[in-house]
């Protein structure tokens, strides 16, 4: 595809394609369709979500430099994914109910030709068991969406929670 | 400072059941009520908490003059902070005039805190320094400033560079309380030229289970490496045997301190030091001494608990289903915020000498395995989640909870060459009864006041 400037606008064809994309891959993700949401993925994915703290405003929003909660590249997500599919995965069996609400969509070229850059907001609740009050987690997504044979796939992500302690007792789940 | 002088003294709970009568070691039986009870868990932040030694830190996160993180003892936010002068000190973080909380921040850099509400401002060694329009508003002399300065953490000490506090002035020195576990540590943190260091901040995530479930699985649980981590051995990142951590050693040491060394089946080979680069071990064998360096040369993990709440895990395991397995050490605190919930905070360390590279493969192991998202942490957080909910019913708590394992089939292993009891299995609940007994020793006793004979 040709990326131009003027179809990554809200409303051009290329920024329409990005956001179906975004829709599909959350679709995957909160059906437990984790296999699938991993094609979607570019073999060289950079995936990660640094911890976060509060700090005073002149040092910036606090996304560590030198600490995860999530460092992940295609071989670490195979392992987790395959993980899932254990049946000793007891953290997601029975499995968290999650539901990836994404807006606030923009995108802009890339560095390189065929790539570009999306930033994303989310909302994620889940839910497990018979818990009442989900967990809820917040925040952007920078992504890097690469062409690939004419389907965008994520080569890169990283997220940016809006916590900084965890109120969750576990990451078991994708952004 | 002193000797804390105790004097023992049982607790009856407001229904007529005493504290001594829910812990008994000697047979293994611990009731579930410990787990969930609030009056327990107020007697403990008084008896445990507030008369213990409590991680703060690492030396190594606040390595310049005027850094500081706010850290937590008892339920109470201090300040840890490196003076201008270079000296560690800690603070409640409560300004005196008002109680306004003075760092809101998990970290800064500053050589003088600042109250926001009134201005009354501290050096960073808690000297009260300026009061805004001090004569006009209290008049000449009015305040003695030396008098209002911030309440510093009664004991500060550090072992190996990781900084403790304790709240009583009369409680044993760190040296003493820490005991023979000081072996241990040596060989975990003193082990490389320059020891160990923080590699960032800690993850800190909130769990809906009590912080002793956390401080039993790491005295001495590796049992539960079959059934719990059993997805790890499939996919292949843990040893393939899940039985291989019967092959270790249990070490419960005074104070309820526990520490284990898992090596293997005698058929599995191991890369020794647990895995450490080779550029290392001139250094491991320098530093340690011959038995500590055996010992170490063996273990494939290596996890413990340093009474109350200060576990560890040092352990080779790989970062994905195609790496080759890799070390790491963590150490993490089990905060306790009430009777069914903690805030768990975790450290990841690695040797300051060690290769660039291998810092960030053994970071990348860490955050994998352990950690909110760890492969193996998940399923932990899920049994303590599910224990803890299970202890709060008066049917379940008629039921205690079974630690027997050990009791009257497993001897001692005398020939083991370092300090303490050394129970010869990964398979016993020795380290865990120890806790136990060091918990309830401290939660029937109390202070001898000046005024009893």
């Amino acid at each position: 595809m040709l990326i131009e400037k003027d179809e990554l606008r809200v409303g051009g064809l290329l920024y329409a394609s990005i956001v179906d994309f975004l829709y599909r891959e959350a679709d995957l993700l909160d059906r437990g369709n984790f296999r699938e949401w991993l094609g979607l993925c570019t073999d060289d994915i950079d995936y990660r979500m640094p911890i976060r703290l509060t700090c005073v405003r002149a040092a910036g929003p606090g996304h560590s430099k030198n600490m995860d909660y999530l460092i992940e590249d295609m071989a670490s997500l195979e392992m987790r994914i395959s993980r899932m599919e254990s049946e000793f995965s007891w953290a997601e069996d029975p499995p968290s109910r999650t539901r990836h609400i994404i807006s606030n969509i923009r995108a802009e070229e890339g560095d390189k030709d065929n790539e570009v850059q999306v930033k994303s907001y989310f909302i994620v609740y889940r839910t497990r068991g018979d818990n009442a009050s989900p967990d809820l987690f917040s925040g952007v997504r920078e992504d890097v969406l690469r062409d690939e044979r004419d389907q965008w796939k994520l080569a890169r992500r990283k997220i940016l929670a809006d916590h900084t302690v965890m109120g969750a007792s576990s990451l078991s789940i994708f952004f | 400072m002193g000797e804390a002088v105790l004097q023992s003294i049982d607790c009856v709970l407001p229904d007529g059941v005493s504290v001594s009568s829910l812990v008994d070691t000697e047979n293994g039986y611990i009731s579930r009520r410990i787990f969930s009870d609030t009056h327990i868990y107020e007697l403990e932040m008084d008896r445990i908490f507030r008369r213990t030694w409590l991680f703060l830190g690492h030396e190594s996160e606040i390595p310049n003059p005027g850094d500081h993180v706010t850290r937590t003892m008892a339920g109470e936010e201090v300040i840890l902070v490196r003076g201008a002068d270079d000296v560690i000190r800690a603070f409640l973080n409560s300004c005196r005039h008002r109680g306004m909380r003075l760092c809101r921040t998990d970290f800064n850099n500053t050589s003088h805190f600042r109250c926001p509400y009134h201005g009354w401002t501290y050096k960073n060694n808690g000297e009260l320094s300026w009061v805004p329009i001090m004569e006009d508003a209290y008049g000449k002399d009015r305040i003695d400033k030396s008098s209002w300065g911030l309440v510093p953490v009664s004991q500060i000490d550090t072992y190996a560079g990781m900084i403790f506090g304790n709240w009583d002035s009369e409680a044993e020195s760190l040296d003493d309380f820490l005991g023979d576990l000081k072996w241990y540590l040596d060989l975990v943190m003193k082990r490389t030229d320059g020891g160990m260091e923080v590699f960032g901040p800690p993850q800190r995530w909130e769990v809906p289970a009590n912080w002793k479930f956390g401080a039993d699985n790491f005295s001495g649980d590796n049992y539960h490496i079959i059934m719990t981590h059993r997805s790890t051995v499939e996919l292949g990142i843990s040893p393939p045997d899940p039985q291989f951590s019967m092959y270790a050693h249990e070490i419960s040491l005074s104070n309820g301190h526990g520490i284990n060394f898992v090596g293997g089946p005698p058929d599995m080979s191991a890369p020794p030091y647990l895995g450490l680069p080779e550029a290392l071990w001139p250094q491991i064998e320098q530093n340690l001494n011959p038995d500590q360096a055996q010992i170490l040369k063996d273990s494939l993990a290596i996890p413990g608990n340093l009474f109350p709440n200060l576990a560890l895990l040092n352990v080779i395991l790989a970062k994905d289903q195609q790496s080759a397995p890799v070390p790491f050490l963590t150490w993490r605190l089990w905060e306790p915020t009430g009777p069914a919930s903690m805030r768990v905070w975790s450290w990841f360390f690695v040797e300051k000498s060690a290769p660039e590279q291998y810092k960030h493969d053994s970071y990348k192991t860490y955050v994998r395995t352990f950690g909110p998202s760890g492969v193996f942490e998940q399923d932990d957080m899920e049994n303590w989640i599910e224990c803890t909910r299970s202890s709060s019913g008066k049917i379940a708590q008629r039921y205690p909870f079974n630690h027997t394992m050990g009791i009257g089939h497993l001897e001692m292993n005398d020939d083991w060459p370092g300090p303490g009891e050394a129970y010869p299995s990964g398979y016993t609940e020795g380290p865990q009864r120890g806790f136990y007994k060091h918990w309830l020793s401290l939660m029937t006793s109390e202070h001898k006041s000046a005024g009893n004979g």
